[in-house]
């Protein structure tokens, strides 16, 4: 998992907490499904992940992007919760908004966050993370207005989080 | 959760008394009980348990310990989001969708700073007070 990779000071949670987030979604899909085929995807998420990690690390990018791409565009069979499918795939997005945002392509950095988001919405992390990174996509192409919507939703799903961390859901 | 979910089924039972059954009802009880008598006292029965029920969350909730270090930082995330509303807005003085989008994200900012703050050290550890 990728966070804060961009730019210097991005409104993002850090890779620590990304990757623990990702890791209990991982975890509840391998305890709960108990079939082959889940299974099978679920190791293979962890694995595409570890690999895009891997490449990044060597500044490969196109293999990351690569990877990253065919694990946002596979559909997670039946077995897997469709929540589960989802958190895993909109992770794949995100770490690809982001890395084409750091590669300049704003308008590639857009399409994966309104791909993720239409993958569907919750409040947790994931769509939170997806809706800042269309916010930098938005603002680096001129689009103030729904970047600063999409700031502004981002900021009220973290809200809730943060009321969940302190042990309140007010 | 679960106790979210005895809430949320408590007022159910109460949603179904105070509606589908008390016509019904009314047309057996014993003259001299006042019409929806037993509903009303059985909602009310509910109404405590669901007083009772909530007091227990609040207690609950007050002894959990918080998640500071995720706490402090989705603080600063939501800081951080404020800022970049508010640069935008400056932007587009005399917007008032963006200038009010700025003064709530403010709000929400000072807010999430004021209740973090009061029960985690986020500088630098982000571990509870005492």
């Amino acid at each position: 998992m990728i966070c804060r990779r961009t730019t210097s000071h991005q409104p993002l949670l850090s890779r620590a907490i990304m990757a623990a987030a990702m890791a209990a979604v991982l975890a509840g899909c391998a305890g709960c499904a108990g079939r082959a085929d889940s299974g099978r995807w679920v190791r293979r998420a962890l694995e595409t992940n570890r690999l895009a990690d891997r490449a990044l690390a060597e500044r490969d990018t196109a293999t990351a992007v690569g990877l990253l791409r065919d694990l946002a565009r596979d559909q997670a069979p039946a077995a897997v919760s469709a929540r589960d499918g989802r958190l895993v795939r909109q992770d794949a997005c995100f770490r690809l908004a982001l890395l084409q945002l750091q590669q300049d392509r704003p308008d590639q950095a857009l399409g994966w966050a309104e791909y993720g988001l239409e993958l569907g919405r919750g409040q947790d992390l994931f769509t939170a993370n997806l809706l800042v990174a269309r916010g930098h996509a938005n603002q680096a192409l001129g689009h103030d207005k729904p970047a600063a919507r999409d700031y502004h939703q981002a900021l009220l799903i973290n809200e809730d989080l943060m009321n969940q961390a302190l042990g309140r859901p007010d | 959760m679960t106790v979210t979910i005895r809430l949320g089924f408590l007022s159910l039972s109460m949603a179904v008394l105070s509606t589908g059954c008390a016509a019904p009802q009314a047309a057996h009880v014993p003259t001299e009980v006042p019409p929806e008598a037993g509903p009303r006292r059985e909602a009310a029965r509910l109404q405590a348990a669901q007083r009772e029920a909530e007091t227990r969350l609040d207690e609950l909730q007050a002894d959990t310990a918080p998640d500071c270090p995720r706490a402090c930082e989705i603080k600063e995330v939501i800081c951080d989001l404020a800022r970049r509303i508010c640069a935008i807005a400056d932007r587009h003085q005399g917007d008032p969708e963006l200038h009010e989008r700025c003064q709530d994200a403010t709000r929400r900012c000072q807010r999430a700073s004021q209740k973090v703050d009061t029960r985690c050290d986020c500088d630098p550890p982000g571990s509870p007070l005492p």
